[in-house]
């Protein structure tokens, strides 16, 4: 029993990449590795919708109505 | 069987690139001028350097490394050029005692200096194990420091004739710039696509340590990458330097950062191992797009580095996707 939680336990490390391994993109990347897919999204969507409104700002800014 | 169209995916993949030719598209309908010729040719004079740099970072990020000096050096180079293409009569030359030499001499002169730069920075990576976000850090700021006090921080213009016409003339209705690029791109894709260089370049950033157990001599591909990478920048900054028609110690300023997210836009994971010259040629389409949709919708300048470093964490937040998704 004790020696299947040891093997259970040692292929759960080996399925983490060595750190020192790694670049620091890699290692900034794997910091989200048990972030769910939808939160990147809702995160990119965010950044579009973002990326809209300042548009839409600089725009009204240099028409000088804000 | 048939393959499923994936639309999804294909947004995944394509986001920045929709939502660009959207804009695009918005632009071109509601202002004057948009899609003509002369903005066209504007389009391509801008993208034509911009690509030659990007296809010079493209080799080190392919290879999870990165060049933080790329905009420094893009300075320096236009700053040599500056110095040795001053027409003989301009009164204020740098380099008085120096003979009038031919655009192509200059040219590979500045190369020549500007390889030895990009070989310092391959050593320190390959021998001294840098990582390259810290070791082209240090060379950014050294070759600035190395560029004011070769000026004294001085502006330069006064250049002759033939070094003016590299980047206004024409053969027929396509500029020399632009020429230059395809050049610089077919070079690249034969590169990347058809020597052991380039094989090696992606072996090395698929798994460094499996590349050198293969057999890939990794120190001597990482120096060759960063001295080809420094030689697009002597390029590049040539040619900015003609466009411009002057050098100061800030051309080039903010480059590296530009071809890096032109990259990234393209497709070039910042994880390295993944990356093609077409995408980085849309990278740099799409990133140039989108200034100048900026500029003709009268958006406030400061506006519009808002919204370029938004494009930017867009484009590593979908590469980020793309990592999680492989998981």
């Amino acid at each position: 029993m004790e020696e299947e939680k040891t093997t259970s336990e040692t292929q759960k490390s080996d399925s983490r990449p060595d750190h020192s391994q790694l670049n620091a993109f890699e290692n900034f990347y794997e910091k989200f590795r048990k972030v769910p897919l939808k939160y990147i999204d809702v995160f990119i969507g965010v950044c579009v919708a973002a990326l809209v409104i300042v548009v839409l700002v600089g725009i009204l800014k240099s028409k000088g109505i804000l | 069987m048939e393959k499923k169209f994936d639309f999804k995916k294909f947004l995944s993949n394509n986001a920045i690139i929709i939502l660009i030719i959207l804009l695009a598209l918005f632009v071109g309908c509601t202002t004057q001028n948009f899609f003509t010729e002369t903005n066209g040719k504007n389009l391509l004079l801008n993208v034509a350097p911009r690509f030659i740099i990007a296809c010079g970072v493209s080799g080190c990020l392919i290879t999870k490394g990165t060049d933080l000096s790329a905009g420094r050096q893009v300075g320096l180079a236009a700053c040599f050029s500056a110095m040795l293409l001053q027409s003989v009569d301009y009164s204020a030359r740098m380099l008085p005692w120096l003979p009038d030499i031919p655009w192509p001499v200059a040219l590979l002169i500045v190369m020549a200096i500007m390889a030895c730069f990009g070989a310092i920075n391959g050593c320190i990576i390959a021998f001294l194990k840098v990582p390259p976000f810290i070791a082209t850090l240090g060379m950014q700021t050294i070759v600035y420091g190395l560029c004011s006090v070769i000026t004294n921080n001085q502006p330069m213009g006064g250049y002759k004739q033939s070094y003016l016409t590299v980047a206004s003339g024409t053969l027929g209705p396509i500029p020399f710039l632009a020429i230059f690029a395809l050049i610089v791109g077919i070079f690249f894709w034969f590169l990347y696509n058809k020597t052991r260089h380039g094989k090696y370049m992606y072996a090395i950033g698929g798994n460094e340590n499996a590349a050198q157990v293969a057999g890939v001599n990794v120190t001597a591909s990482l120096i060759r990458i960063y001295i080809l990478a420094s030689c697009m920048y002597a390029l590049g900054g040539f040619l900015v330097g003609a466009k411009a028609g002057g050098a100061s110690t800030n051309t080039g300023n903010g480059y590296e950062l530009e071809a890096i997210a032109a990259c990234t836009i393209g497709g070039v994971s910042t994880n390295g191992g993944v990356g093609k010259v077409s995408g980085v040629l849309v990278g740099v389409l799409v990133f140039e797009v989108l200034k100048i949709c900026l500029q003709f919708l009268g958006v406030d300048p400061a506006y519009t580095y808002i919204a370029q470093g938004l494009v930017i964490v867009i484009a590593v937040a979908l590469d980020l996707r793309k990592y999680l998704a492989k998981k």
